[in-house]
């Protein structure tokens, strides 16, 4: 069936070029490509599948996750009241990129895995590929343009959550925290030197972009049903902080479950 | 895109410690498969006849609903 339009565009190309053939003479090869692919580009055009194909969604993938997150917040918001805490609730949804796991699957990267724990201590072992994880849906009732800040495995709550890839823990993050605020008006060079208690291995940029948009964050990692590999990382945050919020993402039960059940959906879809 | 980047402390070795970088850990005792399963199928039903989208993938989960059946709409 999904071959049919192909057959069509077939037939109407072949009847397109014995069409022109005919009437150009003598045959100008040139001249004969140019009309035929005018014909085939008229004739796709006009067909129905090819017309609801380019005016389907981009990305249906995209679109499921997106439906999946809106729901989830929807679960979260119901029964509130409508205040300006809530207006800066977000979920956000980050997926390991699609090609990374196809060009490099999950075995492949556990075997090379082992493979460099036994070559150990060569200093090259210490040292892997880290993509940029997509932000697949963001949702919220306010919802802002991205921070811009790139995510990797390893890098902040979502890359320490990907890396810890325990299925069974809800990570948090309270943004408000003292020694946190202080760290933030620290130089380049001093941030460097600190512990990653404090710096959430991020970049001093990024933190202080992240500490301007969010108060509190909790995070779960999306696990793949089959092989285990972490997928993806879901995030609830707040922007405001923990101490001020009438909303404790971390001792909400309703925020938790929701987060739990959405990730577990994500782990069919991402 | 990509980068190389150092492995973090015991991420070879498969042990990380997400209070190590100053994160909370929030252990939950998830329930069973067959709970959590029914649990993602309300999730789905809710969220397909809000949006009336399907996505095939889910789908097998409804028939986890043929005895529970969708809540009833407020």
């Amino acid at each position: 069936m999904r071959l049919a339009p192909l057959g069509v565009i077939a037939i109407v190309a072949c009847a397109a070029a014995v069409s022109i053939g005919a009437e150009v003479h003598p045959f100008r090869p040139l001249q004969f490509a140019a009309s035929a692919i005018l014909v085939l580009a008229a004739t796709a055009q006009r067909l129905n599948v090819v017309q609801r194909w380019i005016s389907g969604p981009r990305d249906k993938r995209k679109q499921n996750i997106e439906m999946l997150a809106q729901q989830a917040f929807l679960d979260i918001c119901s029964n509130r009241i409508v205040t300006e805490e809530l207006l800066g609730l977000t979920i956000h949804v980050w997926g390991v990129p699609v090609w990374y796991r196809r060009f490099l699957p999950y075995a492949l990267r556990r075997t090379l895995k082992s493979i460099t724990r036994r070559l150990q201590p060569s200093l090259l072992a210490r040292w892997t590929i880290r993509p940029a994880l997509g932000r697949a849906a963001v949702v919220g009732l306010s919802t802002k343009a991205p921070s811009g800040i790139r995510f990797r495995k390893g890098y902040g709550l979502i890359g320490v959550c990907l890396a810890d890839n325990d299925g069974l823990v809800l990570l948090t993050l309270d943004v408000s925290a003292p020694e946190y605020n202080k760290a933030l008006r620290a130089t380049r060079h001093e941030w460097a030197e600190l512990d990653p208690v404090i710096t959430h291995n991020l970049s001093l940029a990024d933190s202080q972009k992240l500490a301007q948009s969010y108060g509190q964050v909790i995070a779960k990692v999306t696990q793949d049903v089959s092989s285990g590999e972490a997928i993806g990382c879901v995030t609830v945050s707040l922007k405001t902080s923990r101490r001020a919020a009438a909303l404790k993402l971390d001792e909400d039960t309703t925020v938790r479950r929701a987060l739990t059940v959405l990730s577990h959906a994500l782990a069919e879809v991402l | 895109m990509i980068q190389i980047r150092k492995m973090l402390p015991g991420e070879l070795e498969g042990r990380i410690d997400p209070e190590d970088y100053g994160f909370g850990v929030i252990r939950e005792e998830l329930p069973s498969d067959a709970e959590l399963a029914e649990r993602v199928a309300m999730f789905y039903a809710i969220a397909k006849r809000r949006t009336g989208a399907t996505i095939p993938a889910l789908e097998p989960y409804l028939d986890r609903l043929s005895i529970t059946g969708l809540p009833v709409e407020s």
